[in-house]
Order: C-alpha cells, then structure tokens, then sequence
C-alpha cells in the first residue's frame, strides 16, 4: 500500500515536470472550401512555417459544403476559425469582423494586382492564396473539324462574332461559344468598352449601366445567344452536365473561363500536365472592341483573419509567412499560379502555353471591379442586373429596357434603406 | 373502487411526489420546446422590431421594417408567386386526394398495397424529388417534354420559363397528397354505409351520391385539409430554393419562382438583414391567420356537421 502511494506520488510529480518542459503548442485553425488534393497542398505550406515555428500547429479544416454558412455561423457564435479561406472582402470587412492587414504584413512580394483585388474601403484583408484571370478556352479539335484557325490574343468583337458562328453547327449538336449568365464575369467586357455598372463615386447606376457603351457591351454578348444562336440555352447546358463538360466533350468550342478548367481536368485525368492539356485545348486572350484594350476580370481568394480569433497574433505571423513564401510550393506542385509573379518568371510559368496566358492578362485586369466597391453591391445593385440578364436572355425585354429597369429598381432600393 | 385514504394519501406526500415525477418527465420536453422552437419564435418577433445584421449592435427601430414592407415591390411579388402557387396546388392536392381516396375506399385485393404506393413519394425527402423533378422537367432531354412531344405538343420551357416555372413546381407538389388521401379515407370511414343504401333503394347513381352524400359528409374533413394544406403551401421553400430556373434557385428566372419564403431567407441569410426577415415571417404568420378566420367563419356555410 505505501509502495503504491509512493508510486502514484513519483507519476504525478514526473508529470508535472513533463508539463513545465515540453513547449505548450499553440494550435491554430485554418478553414478552407479545398477538397482533398487542394488541403494537401496546403498542408505542404503549413508545414513548412511549423518547422520554422515548432511551437504553433496548424489545423486545416475542409468544409467542401454551406462553407459561407459555417464561417458565418462560428463568426456569430465567436469561435471563428484562426485564419479562413474568403473572397467577398467588402461583405465581412464591412460588418467590421475582419483584421485588416496593410499595415503588419509586408505585401511587396505580392503582385500589386492580386493586392488591389484584395483591398476595400481603404484596407488590405488578406493576403491571396487562388487566383485566376479569365481567358477564352477553345477546344482545338473542334477548331479543326471547322476548318477555322486557331484565335490569337488580338483580336476584336466582330472576329469573335465571326468565329463563333462558322463554329456553331445545330445539326451537329455543336456550338461556338457558351455565355455565361453572371453579371461578375460581364464586367469585363463592359469596361473593355469604356462602360461601367457603377459612377466613380459608388452612388448609382444610373449613367453607368444605362449608358451608351454599357449597353453596347451587353448587347454584344446578349446577341451571340439572340441573334447569333452561337450558345446553347441554360436548359441544354444543365442537361448537358454543364459548361465544362459540353466544352471538354466539344459541344462548345470556345468558353469564358478561369484556370479552374484546368483542375477540372486534372481530377478527371490524374496526372495531366499542362504541356499535354495544351494539346486538345488552347486560351487566349477574350476579344476587345475595335481600338480598345481587353479588360478582364480577376478572381481572387485570400486568407483573412478574423478580428476575433483566439490567436490572432500567431494567425497574422503565418499571413507574413505567406505573403513571403509567394505561393511557391503550389506552383511548383502545379496546383496553383503563385502570388508573387517573380517566381512564375523564374519558373518559366510565363512560357507555357496555357498558363502563360493567363500570367500575361494579369496587369490588363480591371482595376477597380464594383463589388469591391459598396458592401451591399449584391443586395443593391448585383441583384437587379442579374435579373436584367435574365428578361434580356428570355426575350422578355430589350437590352436598353431591362436594363433601365435594374437602374430603377436599385435606386428605389437605395431609397428605401 | 378504491380505497377513500388511498386517494387522500394521493393528494398529500405521495400525490405530490407523483406530481414532480410527473414534471419532470415532461421536463426534457419543455426545455427543447423552449429553447428551439417558442424562445426563437419570440425572438423574432422582438427582432422585427429591430435591425440586425448579425455581427452589428441591435437597433431599435420600432415599426420600420413594417413600414418598409408596404414600400417594397419584392414583398407583393413574392406574395403574388405564393399564392400563384398555393391556388394550383391546394385544389389539386385535394381533388387528388379524394380521388385516390374515393378508389381506395371499396375494399378490393390489394388495396393495402396501393396505399402504400400512393403514400410512400410523400415520405421521400423533398430535396430528393425536387432535384429528381429538374431532370423530368428539363426541357431539352426531360421525361415530360418527351411525353408531350411523343403526342404532339411542344411542351414549354417549364422551370427556366417566367410563366410556367409556379405551376410547374405546383404540380409536382401533388406528389406529397399521401396524408391527404389517408384523411380522407379515414373520413370516408366515417360516413355511415346507411346514407347511400337509402339513396341507392332511392335511385341515385355514383355521382349523385358523392355530390349530394359524400362530399357534404365529408365536408368537416374537407374544411381541416384545406386549412392545413393551404397553411402548408403558403410557407413553400424547399422546391422553390432547389428547383428555381432549374437550379440556379434564389427566384429565378428573374424573380418569376421568389416564393415568400425564399425572399424571407435571401434576406436574412444572403442580405443580413435580419430584422426585416423577421417582420416578414410575422407577416406571413398573420396572413395565414387571418386566412384562417374568414375560413372558419365561412365554414357554417359549407361544413355539415353530423350532429347538427
């Protein structure tokens, strides 16, 4: 019995020496909407900041469904994750649950782009992690088939028109180019031709999206669908499994895309290089109007840190962290385009054919896109253009009516707040 | 019989203990009723009269977000498309249902097997059929528009057309008539065999007994299934969040499927604003209620009563 007593002395003293010794581990927790293979890559990176920091362990958390409920809901209820995944800045930033970052992480390494597109009201809010420009993917084989040559990055509205209609075969099942129903990815175009969805100073659209030239732009992209009949309806494109399965199966010969094209078909064909994706499919540039520059727009994800983490100071060292390391380990894994476009140089990324594309278009992103602008840009503004898109593409209104319509319909909205 | 001390000894120590055991079976009950379903109910009601937007203070507004109903064209729109959907469907959930009901009635082999046809797609969750339903739907490669075409109409754009995407997802609302049809057998159980023999010896054909018989005896049946069904379509969300434009939900085709409830829930969860949500829901509560009134008080009119 005394022996006993003595022994369970020894394990608690030894115990408690093992606690004061052994380094308390912070731990940390990031949350993401990446699904296997992307949370891998992001381990990678982690661990390589836990080596340099053996004293903070970083958890990263998948949540691949209702990702803006669960950060929305853990940020109510006050546990936010540490660091999470966002790309709404201004919806977050402006309920004021956001740490804005200019001022502790060194973002010099960053391109300036990628750092703009994470910029509102004034601060910085995270630091880019997913990135892609936007390109015209076209699907070679089809070009073949037609007899039509391949597109280059220069070329204008009325080519595209043309291009688009000698690719567009009804008997055939095949089309020349999907349009795209979102709002987001038209703002491009429509700053292409010198127009806009919002004044310069954020209070309306009336002047901006009822103008000349915005109205020019949506017509041009509303009428490959009215007139042209070169994109197959949204019924067809459910149907069809949507846009990049019609495109991979050369249904569609050209789409307006990003780079996530590219993960789809990495996951459907494991072990895929861009040199052999460059084989089947090419990307240029998206037409411009004749004497204009392309614009396209950007999409950019970053990691944010929520005012109310529990290890804030930490989180924050891991963004410096980060914003050093430029995305390097992504790239060099192929996953993604780095943040810091020194290390695409000097990879020799800006040489592919594929993702040199999209590297080149970057610097003719635009510079000031409207949902970075006001925080209730969907609720006010967006929301009506979509609706604007959907009468035009049903032939319910004119391009001039429907979208004199949204106008209104915002301007009674900002009213009545 | 029992024992007279029994029952006083009932009244005092052991009738009390008996009492507490009582309440505090019921406890676990009362607690979860309390915290999730009248506390939050409550809440809301004290959130409408305020605006919130989650990660912000509370403000007190008073009545705004009432007033702020009455201006806002998305709020008779949205009650526009509910009831759009609710005069479609609720009589045709009805006339369904008493027509399963009516078939189900006589006794025949198999019976029992039917029923249970009939009532199992109302048990599938509505998220499986409604995403089955964009498939059959589809106008380009759907089982519908196949059929129509196969006898020589061309059938409509249904879910991605502004006209047809209410009655499209109103008709495929009948698939949920199981419990209805289940009520109204059980109401035709009701009716004693004794009415039609004597309107048979009289002369009376099928259709006159179920006008001048069978419906008005059903009639109390009747009364509680339009109630219950009407107050069921008025809160519509999960077809018209799943099937909206074919998918791409949140009331598309540019506003066409906004039923009220999906409006309520773009803004509270896509807008933040949670206040003006709340005022909506009590809104619709009152709706309901006062629809509610005006049928019970029309109810002698057209409910028959056996007693009476």
């Amino acid at each position: 019995m005394k022996f006993l007593k003595f022994f369970s002395i020894l394990i608690v003293i030894s115990l408690l020496l093992l606690s004061v010794y052994v380094p308390a581990k912070t731990f940390l927790r990031a949350t993401t909407w990446d699904e296997a293979e992307g949370v891998k890559w992001i381990k990678e990176v982690f661990a390589k900041y836990e080596k340099l920091h053996p004293d903070i362990k970083i958890n990263v958390q998948s949540v691949t469904q209702g990702y803006d409920d669960k950060i929305i809901t853990s940020l109510a209820g006050g546990t936010p994750p540490d660091l999470f995944m966002w790309w709404d800045y201004p919806r977050l930033a402006s309920l004021d649950v956001l740490e804005p970052i200019e001022n502790i992480v060194d973002l010099n390494k960053i391109d300036p782009m990628l750092v703009k597109w994470v910029t509102y009201n004034g601060h910085v809010w995270g630091v880019a992690k997913d990135w892609t420009t936007r390109v015209i993917w076209y699907n070679k084989e089809v070009f073949d088939k037609y007899g039509v040559p391949y597109p280059t990055d220069d070329w204008t509205w009325e080519e595209f028109r043309e291009v688009a209609k000698k690719l567009t075969h009804p008997e055939d099942k095949v089309w020349g180019f999907l349009v795209s129903p979102d709002p987001y990815d038209w703002e491009g175009y429509i700053k292409m031709n010198d127009g806009d969805y919002l004044s310069p100073d954020a209070s309306t659209m009336d002047g901006y999206l009822n103008s000349k030239e915005t109205i020019e732009a949506v017509k041009f992209l509303t009428n490959l669908y009215l007139v042209d009949g070169v994109s197959p309806s949204p019924s067809i494109i459910s149907a069809s499994g949507g846009s990049y399965a019609m495109f991979e199966s050369g249904k569609v010969a050209m789409i307006d895309s990003g780079s996530w094209f590219i993960g789809y078909m990495k996951s459907r064909h494991p072990g895929l290089t861009t040199k052999e994706l460059a084989k089947k499919f090419g990307c240029v540039f998206p037409p411009h109007p004749e004497g204009k520059e392309v614009k396209i727009m950007l999409h950019n994800a970053a990691w944010v840190v929520p005012k109310k983490s529990r290890h804030k100071k930490e989180a924050l060292e891991v963004l410096k962290f980060l914003a050093e390391e430029g995305g390097r380990t992504m790239a060099e894994a192929g996953w993604a385009l780095p943040i810091n476009t020194e290390i695409a140089k000097e990879m020799g990324l800006y040489d592919d054919q594929i993702l040199g594309t999209f590297l080149r278009i970057l610097p003719h992103s635009v510079e000031d896109p409207s949902f970075l602008k006001r925080a209730d840009w969907n609720e006010k503004f967006a929301q009506y253009i979509g609706d604007a898109f959907d009468l035009i593409m049903l032939k319910k209104a004119s391009v001039e009516e429907a979208l004199n319509k949204a106008v209104e319909e915002s301007e009674k909205a900002l009213k009545r707040k | 019989m029992g024992n007279r001390s029994y029952f006083m000894k009932k009244r005092s120590s052991l009738g009390k203990k008996e009492r507490l055991e009582g309440y505090l079976f019921i406890l676990p009950w009362i607690t979860g009723f309390i915290v999730f379903t009248a506390g939050p109910i409550l809440f809301s009601l004290f959130l409408s009269f305020h605006e919130w937007h989650i990660f912000d203070e509370m403000k007190w507004i008073g009545i705004g977000n009432y007033k702020k109903l009455f201006t806002d064209p998305l709020f008779y729109h949205s009650l526009k498309v509910t009831f759009e959907y609710a005069a479609i469907n609720v009589p045709l959930v009805l006339i369904v249902g008493l027509l399963l009901a009516l078939l189900l009635y006589p006794k025949v082999r198999g019976t029992s097997i039917f029923r249970t046809i009939f009532y199992i797609p109302s048990i599938v969750p509505i998220v499986a059929t409604a995403t089955l339903w964009i498939w059959i739907y589809n106008p380009e490669y759907g089982l519908l528009n196949f059929f129509l075409d196969k006898i020589g109409i061309k059938g409509p754009d249904w879910l991605y057309s502004t006209e047809w995407v209410v009655p499209a997802i109103a008709f495929m609302g009948v698939w949920t008539v199981g419990p209805t049809m289940i009520i109204y057998l059980a109401g035709l159980e009701d009716i004693p065999k004794v009415y039609w023999d004597a309107a048979k010896v009289d002369g009376a054909n099928y259709w006159q007994r179920l006008w001048y018989i069978t419906l008005p005896l059903l009639s109390p049946t009747t009364f509680f299934l339009f109630i219950t069904n009407l107050m069921g379509a008025l809160q519509t969300f999960a077809q018209a969040y799943i099937m909206g434009g074919g998918g791409e939900g949140f009331g598309a085709p540019a506003n066409a499927s906004l039923f009220y409830c999906l409006y309520l829930y773009e803004q509270g969860w896509s807008w933040f604003n949670m206040g003006y949500a709340s005022s909506l829901s009590w809104i619709l509560t009152l709706i309901i209620l006062v629809l509610t009134i005006i049928i019970f008080k029309t109810s002698n009119k057209w409910v028959y009563y056996e007693r009476s």
